[in-house]
C-alpha cells in the first residue's frame, strides 16, 4: 500500500511541486497544511506515514509543529524542508526528533532517496 | 579523491616540524654543546610523536620515540654530543622523514579515545556479540550544510547501534573549522557492510571507512590525551596555488579589458565613461596589488634546505662550511622563486666544491677552518636582492682569461684591459663555462651561464665578483613579482613593442649620427625588418642594464602603459630580443623586448 504524505509548507508552489514528485513516485498525499497548526491538526486527523515540514513558514511554526508532533508520536518520521544558510535551525530541528532535512531549491530524486531513506524502503 | 583531511593536515604540519628539525640538526652540528639546540630538538620530536601518536602512525610514533629519548640523555650531558652523534641524529631524521612520507591513515590501526566507562560499556557489549568500530566519514565537498548532516548520520547510526564518546564526535563537527570530515566510534551487532550501506544512503556522504577497533587498542588509550584529533586551521585559510594563478590571471584579463574601455572612452570623447573608467583603474590596481601579494612566497620556502644540503656537500669533499641565511623572510612571486631555486643551489655548490678551501689549507692562509657562506636578502622597493658570499678562495682570473683567448672569446690585449669583475663574468659566456665543466681549469664558473639565463628568465640579473683569496660574491637581482611591469611602447616597422620602463634610463630624439659615446642597436635590425635608412632625426630610447647603456633606435614612440606580460611560447621564446607579449588596448598583440639580451 501506498505510504501517506502530509505537506506542510506555506508556499502553494512549493506543495504542489512536492505533491507531484510524491504522487509520480508512487507516494500517497493526503493532505497538505500551510502553518505549524493546520500541520498539527491534520497529523492528528490523518496519521500520515511521513511529514515534509517546511522549517521557516510565514509564521515561524516549523519547528513548535515539528516539535509537538514528537510529542504526540515520538515515532513520528518528519522530513524538514529548508532554504540554504538555515543550519541552525536545521540542527536543531534534528536534536528534537526529526529524521532528516532537504534543501530548497530540491531535485525531485534527491527528495525521493530522501523519503526512502527514512521509510526505510 | 580527498582520502583524509586529517592526512592532509599531519602531513604539512609534519613537514614544517621535519624542516625545522633538519636546521636545528645541522645547527647542531656546529655548536654541539647547546643545551638551547638540544631542548629544540627534543621539543620538535615530542610534538611530532604526540601527532604522529593522535592520527596513529606507530611507525612515526617510534622513531620519534627513539629520538626524542636519545635527546633526553643529551640532554643531561651536553658535551657527550660529537660528530658521531650527530651523524646517528641525522640517520635517524632522515628515517622519521621517511616514515613520515609513507604514513597512511587507511593502513594503519588508529589511536582511539575512550574512557574507562566507555571501555567497560564495550568489554560488557563483547560479550553479547557486539563490536565496536572505528568509522570515518567524509562528506562531500559541496555540501552546504555539513554539521546537520553529520547528525542526519549519527541519528542513523544510533538506530541500530550506539556511538561511544559522543561528546568527541559533537567537538568534532560543531567546530566553525569542521573540515567536513569526523570519526566515531560505534557499537552494533551490524557488520560493516550493512553500517557502510546505510551511511551510503544519506545524501552528501563522498566516502565511509569503516575498521574494527581491535582489543589492543581499547586497551591502551591515546598517550596524549590533551591532543585534539585534527588540529583545526590556526589562520586563514589554504589556497591552492592553481587557484591564486587563475585569480592572477582573470585580474590580468580584467585590466587588459579597462584598457580597451579607456580606448573607447578616449576615441568618443565620453567623459562620464572616462570618470568611472578611473575608479575602475583605481579598483584593479588595488585587486592587482593583494592578488600579487598573495602571490608572494618567502624565500625560505626554497632556502630551509640549504643548511643541510650544503652540510652534505661539505661532508662529502671533506671541508667545514657554516651557511649563514639572511631574509629568508622576505616574499618573492611563487614563479620566480620556482626558477631561481636552481640556480642558487648551483652557486651555493660552486661556493663549496670550488670556492672554500680545505681546513689545512684555509688554516695555512691564517683563516677559520670552517669557512662561510652567507646567503643575504634585502628588499628593495620592487626588487630583491640576494647576495651569494663565500669567503674562499675566490676564482682564478688568470686562468679564465687564459681559457677565454684559447677559445678566442676575447683577444689578449682585451684580456690585459679586463677587470677581475669582467673576467669573473666570462664564466657566464655559455662556451667557456661549459669548457671549465669539461676540464675544470678555472675551478670555478661551472654552469653559471646557466644560472644566468635562469635569472634573467625571470627579468632579474646576475653578477659575480671575486677577490683572489678573499672569496667571491654572487648577486642576485629580481623583480619582487612579475607579471605586471610599466611599459614604454615605441612603433618598429609598423609594429608596436613594449620596453620596460624600469630599463629605460632616457630618450633622445635625433640624429643616431651624432651619438658617439653610446653604442646604438636597431631595433628595425634585431627584429630582421629592412633596414630603411635612419637618416634624420629618430627616437633613441637609451636603456641601461647593470652599468651597461645602450641606445636602442626605434621608429616612432606610442604611448607609456602597463603591461601585463604574457609568456611566450616554446617556439617564440628562443627568438632574439623578445621576452614576453601583452596585448594593447586595441585587442592587438604587442611583443616586449629583452633588454638585457640586447646590452
Amino acid at each position: 500500500m501506498a505510504k501517506k504524505i502530509l505537506i506542510v509548507d506555506d508556499s502553494a508552489f512549493i506543495r504542489m511541486a512536492l505533491r507531484d514528485i510524491l504522487t509520480e513516485s508512487g507516494y500517497e498525499v493526503i493532505g497538505e497544511a500551510e502553518n505549524g497548526w493546520q500541520a498539527i491538526e491534520k497529523f492528528k486527523e490523518l496519521l500520515p506515514d511521513l511529514v515534509t515540514m517546511d522549517v521557516l513558514m510565514a509564521d515561524e511554526t516549523g519547528l513548535e509543529a515539528l516539535k509537538e508532533i514528537m510529542k504526540l508520536d515520538r515515532n513520528a518520521k518528519v522530513l524538514m524542508v529548508t532554504a540554504m544558510g538555515k543550519q541552525a535551525m536545521v540542527v536543531e530541528a534534528l536534536q528534537a526528533g526529526a529524521k532528516g532535512f532537504l534543501i530548497k531549491p530540491f531535485e525531485s530524486h534527491a527528495v525521493v532517496a530522501e523519503i526512502k531513506r527514512i521509510l526505510k524502503e | 579523491m580527498d582520502i583524509s583531511k586529517y592526512q592532509e593536515l599531519f602531513k604539512s604540519e609534519a613537514a614544517e616540524i621535519l624542516q625545522t628539525l633538519n636546521n636545528l640538526l645541522v645547527q647542531l652540528e656546529k655548536t654541539p654543546a647547546s643545551r638551547e639546540t638540544l631542548n629544540e630538538i627534543f621539543r620538535m620530536a615530542h610534538t611530532l610523536k604526540g601527532m604522529a601518536a593522535t592520527m596513529n602512525y606507530p611507525e612515526v610514533v617510534k622513531l620519534s620515540h627513539e629520538m626524542e629519548s636519545m635527546l633526553d640523555t643529551l640532554r643531561i650531558n651536553p658535551s657527550s654530543v660529537d660528530q658521531k652523534v650527530c651523524t646517528v641524529l641525522f640517520e635517524k631524521f632522515d628515517a622519521l622523514k621517511q616514515s613520515v612520507a609513507q604514513a597512511n591513515p587507511f593502513t594503519e590501526r588508529r589511536m582511539v579515545r575512550i574512557n574507562e566507562e566507555d571501555k567497560a560499556v564495550m568489554a560488557k557489549a563483547s560479550r553479547e556479540g557486539i563490536k565496536t568500530y572505528i568509522v570515518k566519514i567524509v562528506l562531500h565537498k559541496d555540501c552546504t550544510m555539513p554539521q546537520a548532516r553529520s547528525i542526519v548520520i549519527l541519528k542513523t547510526l544510533q538506530e541500530s547501534g550506539k556511538i561511544l564518546n559522543e561528546a568527541y564526535v559533537h567537538n568534532q563537527i560543531k567546530t566553525a573549522h569542521f573540515g567536513k570530515s569526523f570519526i566515531a566510534f560505534y557499537m552494533t551487532k551490524n557488520d560493516i557492510e550493512a553500517i557502510k550501506k546505510e551511511i551510503r544512503s544519506i545524501q552528501d556522504v563522498d566516502l565511509v571507512d569503516i575498521g574494527p577497533m581491535t582489543a589492543e587498542e581499547s586497551k591502551s588509550p591515546a598517550k596524549v590525551p590533551n591532543m585534539p584529533a585534527i588540529d583545526p586551521p590556526v589562520q586563514g585559510i589554504r589556497v591552492s596555488v592553481e587557484r591564486l594563478d587563475n585569480i592572477f590571471n582573470l585580474v590580468g584579463e580584467l585590466n587588459i579589458n579597462k584598457t580597451q574601455l579607456e580606448t573607447i572612452a578616449q576615441s568618443t570623447a565620453n567623459t562620464e565613461l572616462s570618470e568611472h573608467l578611473s575608479m575602475t583603474h583605481r579598483l584593479i590596481s588595488e585587486l592587482q596589488m593583494e592578488v600579487t601579494n598573495a602571490r608572494l612566497f618567502p624565500l625560505s620556502s626554497i632556502c630551509d634546505q640549504f643548511p643541510r644540503m650544503v652540510r652534505d656537500m661539505a661532508k662529502s669533499e671533506g671541508k667545514e662550511v657554516n651557511l649563514e641565511i639572511i631574509g629568508a623572510e622576505i616574499g618573492l612571486d611563487r614563479v620566480i622563486l620556482d626558477e631561481i631555486k636552481d640556480p642558487l643551489i648551483h652557486i651555493l655548490r660552486n661556493c663549496v666544491g670550488h670556492g672554500i678551501e680545505i681546513p689545512d689549507i684555509r688554516r695555512q692562509k691564517g683563516k677559520q677552518a670552517a669557512g662561510l657562506i652567507k646567503i643575504q636578502a634585502k628588499r628593495e622597493n620592487n626588487r630583491v636582492s640576494i647576495e651569494v658570499t663565500d669567503d674562499g678562495n675566490g676564482m682564478d682570473i688568470e686562468r679564465i682569461k687564459n681559457k677565454a683567448v684559447s677559445m678566442g672569446l676575447i683577444t689578449l690585449e682585451k684580456a690585459s684591459c679586463l677587470s677581475d669583475q669582467e673576467t669573473a663574468m666570462l664564466t657566464t659566456v655559455p662556451g667557456l663555462s661549459t669548457a671549465c665543466q669539461v676540464t675544470e681549469i678555472s675551478g670555478r664558473g661551472v654552469g653559471m651561464d646557466i644560472v644566468k639565463m635562469k635569472v634573467e628568465h625571470v627579468a632579474g640579473t646576475f653578477l659575480i665578483e671575486t677577490r683572489t683569496s678573499i672569496g667571491c660574491k654572487f648577486i642576485i637581482n629580481l623583480p619582487v613579482s612579475l607579471a605586471i611591469i610599466k611599459g614604454l611602447m615605441v612603433k618598429v616597422h609598423h609594429q608596436i613593442y613594449g620596453i620596460p620602463v624600469s630599463n629605460i634610463v632616457r630618450i633622445i630624439i635625433g640624429d643616431p649620427g651624432s651619438i658617439k659615446d653610446i653604442p646604438l642597436v636597431s631595433l628595425r635590425e634585431v627584429f630582421g625588418f629592412k633596414n630603411e635608412g635612419t637618416a634624420g632625426t629618430i627616437p633613441i630610447v637609451i636603456v641601461k642594464v647593470k652599468d651597461k647603456t645602450v641606445g636602442l633606435m626605434v621608429d616612432g614612440l606610442v604611448n607609456q602603459q602597463e603591461m601585463i606580460v604574457k609568456t611566450l611560447d616554446k617556439s617564440l621564446a628562443r627568438a632574439k630580443g623578445l621576452s614576453g607579449a601583452t596585448i594593447l588596448g586595441s585587442g592587438k598583440v604587442a611583443l616586449i623586448v629583452d633588454v638585457p639580451a640586447l646590452v
